[in-house]
């Protein structure tokens, strides 16, 4: 253990160059999970924490919200069915909003505030009256603050903002919940004259006790041209989601792969380097466990090190992060990045343990070449 | 020189170790490259490829192509602005549409054939005539969904199929697959499919223009949005990037490689470092028979510039082996110009690298070789 130290101390440089290497990309594979959560968090929160248990789509909108058009027909045709406690309309409407003096884009939900899919719970303010909107919270960042007043454009619509919600943004854009009814009247505003006001989703909530995707799949059986899903796979089919995270998973893969290779061949350099050394002390005596307990604990040293160094990168990128996209520190996320590289880090420096244990103490007493 | 050569032969397999690990940094930047680029060619390739130098939208539409409206009868007040040599329309209709049975997520466009917006890469198949109804051209894309020319496509909501006449390529919007239409079947087929959008009247999502030779489109963007009110003339550039979350995109993306050249940079400096260190008995002795700094610092730039070139070679190779094996919902596009600036990256990475453990060479003391410890 002592010698291990001591040679990690005397090579500080050496070490020191390892230990940012590992820090710089640490810090990458934990920026791009911090990065890859929050855009599905703001892309598809309103999704996957929505309050109701089962979202209905029509059947052939593909599980993309804005493509689904629902009749309001169909919500008596789906309570009927066996399973659901209670169907509600919810209509999705992007549209843009004056929020003080500025435009933004606003992706407004008319919802049944006392059905399934209402915005719930509301982490502060309270729930709207007519006229009025709770926001997901995240849109604090663009102006739209609890007291604010938002005017639709064209229409001059006006929406005071009442209260927040958590995690329910959709599409990265800022999200406002009202009451279904008013949701109506905003979109004939909106398309002045038309002959039908489509639902986007038939919101459902189900008997405590059943799988929501079991009732999920009896409504696509039961009522014709629509898809009945449980929230989590509603959120994963929407179109993007897959484009969006399979292209993190493989960045991240490839990081972490290269860490690893980093981690491993700068031991076995160092190792084939100090080879010397190593038979040295074996010939006095020293065991190959013992050697190999001393490289593991300059591993540990070094990537528990460069892990810190990485999360403190992570830490001052946070602090830059643009408001309207928080990114913030996963203590569980460092955690578990630390860990995997820390294993596979392990694993790799057993390659270096192998080639001293192939070393002969007997040449030593030769002087090696 | 030689003697730089003959050192990568007798030690392969430290060579190899540096050139894997320069392999896979190379194979990690240009797979975030491709990435990027693939998702910004999918993004923006129906703006991209268009003839047009600049769009019109309305003040309210924020650029969007799909929330934009501006009459029809708006196209004449633009091409009438000086300095505009043509104007078009644009409308985009995002819907799902069935094909061989197939469901697939489509963005149809309505233009006017012969004016400015139309896509200008026909790969296959014939033009569209002016006021044709229900054909259209379709994205390459749509080839790998099943669609192939003379293919009907049947949009959810509509009764009208659309004939497949012609392929164009490279004209993606948002990642959705294209079908360009004219303006008359795609105002037919909102109409249908939105039936909302009916008391709209006669609008378009906006109005593209060329301007004539000798005058900046900046300039006259301003005289058309002084000539015409509520709207927001903006270059074909810049609509691009007002795209959504195209610029957001493209912003993460090179944050991710600026932070991998990084890495890049200080582990091939380091893996230099640590070769030299370890070298220093041996230089000393070179030193000390009289070989000059420069002589050496030749050498390790050899050798620097040999581990980087087949590092790179190999990095290349693995990350187009990748793209055999991705799924096909991982938009990846390899482009040469983004490969031949890694290249060069790497190159340049690698020398610094040595240059770097080269301070190390010049403080070697030719004395420490008679000293015996190395």
């Amino acid at each position: 253990m002592f010698i291990a130290l001591r040679d990690l101390w005397r090579s500080k440089l050496r070490f020191g160059l390892l230990t940012g290497a590992v820090g710089l990309l640490v810090f990458l594979l934990l920026f791009l999970n911090t990065l890859s959560a929050t855009l599905l968090d703001f892309f598809i929160g309103a999704i996957e924490s929505n309050s109701a248990d089962v979202l209905v789509y029509e059947e052939t909108a593909r599980r993309n919200l804005q493509a689904s058009r629902l009749d309001a027909s169909l919500i008596d045709d789906i309570a009927a069915v066996p399973g659901v406690v209670e169907a509600a309309p919810v209509g999705e409407l992007t549209l843009t909003a004056q929020i003080g003096e500025d435009l933004t884009d606003l992706s407004l939900w008319g919802v049944d505030l006392d059905g399934p899919g209402r915005p719930a719970p509301i982490v502060e303010g309270r729930p709207p009256g007519p006229g009025e909107v709770v926001m997901d919270e995240s849109g604090m960042a663009e102006g739209f603050k609890i007291g604010e007043t938002i005017t639709l454009v064209p229409s001059g619509t006006e929406l005071d903002i009442v209260g927040f919600v958590r995690d329910r943004r959709y599409a990265v854009i800022a999200t406002a919940y009202l009451d279904f009814a008013e949701w109506v009247a905003v979109f004939e505003a909106e398309f002045p004259g038309t002959p039908v006001v489509p639902l986007s989703l038939i919101a459902v909530d189900v008997d405590d006790g059943l799988d929501p995707a079991v009732v999920g799949d009896r409504i696509t059986t039961a009522v014709a041209g629509v898809e009945g899903l449980d929230r989590t796979t509603a959120a994963r089919g929407t179109p993007g989601v897959d484009s969006i995270s399979q292209s993190f998973n493989l960045i991240v893969g490839i990081t972490f792969g290269i860490v690893v290779l980093v981690v491993a061949f700068f031991f076995l350099i160092l190792t084939v380097q100090k080879l010397r050394s190593f038979v040295a002390l074996r010939a006095i005596g020293a065991s190959v466990g013992y050697l190999a307990r001393s490289l593991i604990i300059q591993v540990i040293a070094l990537v528990t090190l460069g892990s810190l160094v990485g999360a403190g990168i992570l830490r001052v990128a946070t602090l830059g992060s643009n408001p309207a996209f928080p990114l913030s520190v996963d203590g569980r996320l460092v955690l578990t990045v630390t860990g995997a590289v820390l294993g596979s880090s392990i694993l790799a420096g057993l390659l270096s343990v192998g080639r001293i244990a192939r070393t002969d103490p007997a040449d030593a007493a030769q002087g090696i070449r | 020189m030689q003697l730089a050569l003959a050192e990568i032969r007798r030690r392969r397999g430290r060579w190899a170790s540096i050139t894997g690990a320069v392999a896979f940094i190379v194979f990690l930047v240009l797979v975030l490259a491709a990435l990027a680029d693939g998702l910004f060619i999918g993004s923006t390739g129906a703006l991209r490829n268009s003839d047009a130098d600049a769009l019109v939208y309305s003040v309210d539409g924020r650029r969007s192509l799909v929330r934009s409206q501006l009459p029809l009868a708006m196209r004449a007040d633009v091409a009438a602005v000086p300095g505009v040599a043509d104007a078009g329309a644009l409308g985009v209709l995002l819907a799902t549409a069935t094909s061989a049975d197939e469901a697939i997520d489509i963005a149809v466009i309505g233009h006017l054939p012969g004016h400015p917006g139309e896509p200008t890469r026909r790969s296959s198949g014939r033009p569209l005539g002016s006021g044709e109804r229900f054909v259209g051209l379709a994205d390459e894309s749509l080839r790998d969904e099943g669609v192939a020319l003379g293919d009907s496509v049947l949009l959810t909501g509509s009764s009208q199929p659309i004939e497949v006449v012609g392929f164009v390529s490279d004209s993606q919007y948002l990642l959705a697959d294209t079908l360009w239409v004219t303006l008359e079947t795609w105002q037919a087929l909102r109409s249908e499919v939105r039936p909302e959008t009916i008391g709209r009247g006669d609008v378009v999502q906006a109005i593209p223009f060329t301007v004539t030779d000798g005058v900046t489109v900046a300039t006259v963007g301003s005289a058309v949005d002084a000539a015409l009110g509520n709207t927001e003339t903006v270059t074909t550039d810049e609509a691009i990037l007002s795209l959504p979350g195209v610029e957001q995109q493209a912003s993460t993306f090179t944050a991710i490689i600026a932070v991998s050249f990084v890495v890049v940079a200080i582990v091939i400096a380091l893996f230099f470092a640590l070769i030299t260190l370890e070298k220093r008995g041996q230089l000393a002795i070179l030193k000390a028979i009289g070989s000059s700094n420069i002589l050496l610092l030749r050498g390790v730039l050899l050798q620097a510039l040999i581990a980087t070139v087949a590092g790179y070679g190999l990095g290349f190779v693995l990350s187009r082996l990748l793209a055999f094996v991705l799924p096909a919902a991982v938009p990846v596009e390899f482009l040469p110009r983004t490969a031949l600036t890694l290249f060069v990256a790497t190159i340049v990475m690698g020398a610094l690298g040595a240059v770097f453990s080269f301070r190390r060479i010049v403080r070697i003391d030719p004395a420490s070789a008679l000293g015996g410890e190395a």
